[in-house]
């Protein structure tokens, strides 16, 4: 599957990057980011050009994060009563909605590079929760500007060895990916072993 | 704390689980991050094996070879009107393998390296 998509690079250009980079913000599991330095590689070897790259990869990913942001704003007002009904699911949604109004901004924006992986599903919970559209936007901007500039830029600087790089980069970004998830658990794990103050009824 | 974890794992047995396995993928992913990038930094592994999709201009950057050498070993003409073709296509129309295709690179490779007057190499 991976080698087939960067084989296409060949015969498309930076429209495989387009497509790919737009697809992999939506959860397709395309290998994005191995696109992105192997496309970034055949820039500095003269196959492409290194702002056509760029923007294709830019582009893409801004359309594959709004596209799911709106899919999953249009499916949140669907839920809306679904969620409503039950006192469990409304909890969680009302918790995400404070969760998004509290560290929406940065969490977008750090799920489009840092701990990319994460990123398709923040775009989803941002429609979900109905999270400004205009911040949503703009940090995600921002974060893609970062993911792609790395990974392009990455794939020119050192387009000689494309295939041992992209494989240091892959296990960077999952490990990163891992701490995070490990981060959140903990902090949740922490609270939810807090004992609870018993009220007990004092004895006579 | 025994008392918290006592507490999770009679209240939140899943969770506490999920922690653990995360946990442990920190554990391989930094293990792999740590081999693969002694493996990037020896210099023994510079020359990487061609794949399907890298193209012969591709080559000759990896390599570090000037675009005619890696030309003539591909049977590719660089100044051709389709700038990128992939290893794969050049394969299949010339009825080779892609190990036929390394050997002509790694021999072309050899000989350009080895020879103290390429300077007067020419293209042709």
């Amino acid at each position: 599957m991976t080698e087939l998509i960067l084989t296409l690079v060949a015969d498309y250009g930076v429209w495989i990057v387009f497509f790919v980079t737009f697809a992999s913000c939506l959860a397709v599991p395309v290998p994005s980011s191995l696109l992105m330095l192997t496309a970034g590689g055949f820039a500095s070897a003269g196959d492409l050009s290194l702002p056509s790259v760029f923007a294709a990869a830019f582009i893409g990913a801004i359309l594959g994060d709004n596209a799911g942001y709106w899919i999953a704003r249009g499916l949140g007002n669907r839920l809306n009563d679904w969620l409503a009904r039950n006192k469990n699911r409304a909890a969680m949604r009302d918790k995400s909605t404070a969760y998004m109004a509290k560290w929406g901004g940065s969490s977008v924006f750090f799920s489009c590079w840092l701990v990319a992986p994460l990123g398709p599903y923040v775009n989803y919970v941002s429609g979900m929760t109905r999270f400004s559209w205009l911040k949503f936007a703009l940090w995600g901007m921002a974060g893609e500007v970062v993911w792609v500039g790395l990974y392009v830029g990455l794939g020119y600087v050192f387009a000689d060895s494309l295939t041992t790089i992209s494989s240091v980069l892959s296990n960077a970004s999952g490990l990163v990916t891992a701490i995070a998830i490990a981060i959140g658990l903990a902090i949740w794990l922490w609270r939810a072993s807090k004992p609870k103050n018993d009220v007990r009824t004092p004895q006579n | 704390m025994i008392s918290r974890l006592k507490h999770l794992w009679q209240n939140h047995r899943i969770a506490l689980a999920l922690f653990c396995a995360t946990v442990a993928l920190i554990g391989y992913f930094a293990v792999q991050t740590i081999s693969s990038a002694i493996y990037w930094m020896d210099p023994k592994h510079h020359d990487q094996p061609i794949k399907p999709w890298m193209t012969p201009r591709y080559i000759a950057q990896s390599y570090d070879l000037p675009p005619f050498v890696v030309g003539s070993a591909l049977l590719f003409e660089m100044d051709a009107p389709t700038r990128r073709v992939s290893l794969d296509d050049i394969a299949t129309r010339n009825s080779l393998t892609l190990d036929d295709l390394q050997d002509r690179i790694d021999a072309a490779a050899a000989a350009w390296r080895a020879d103290p007057n390429r300077e007067n190499w020419v293209s042709k």
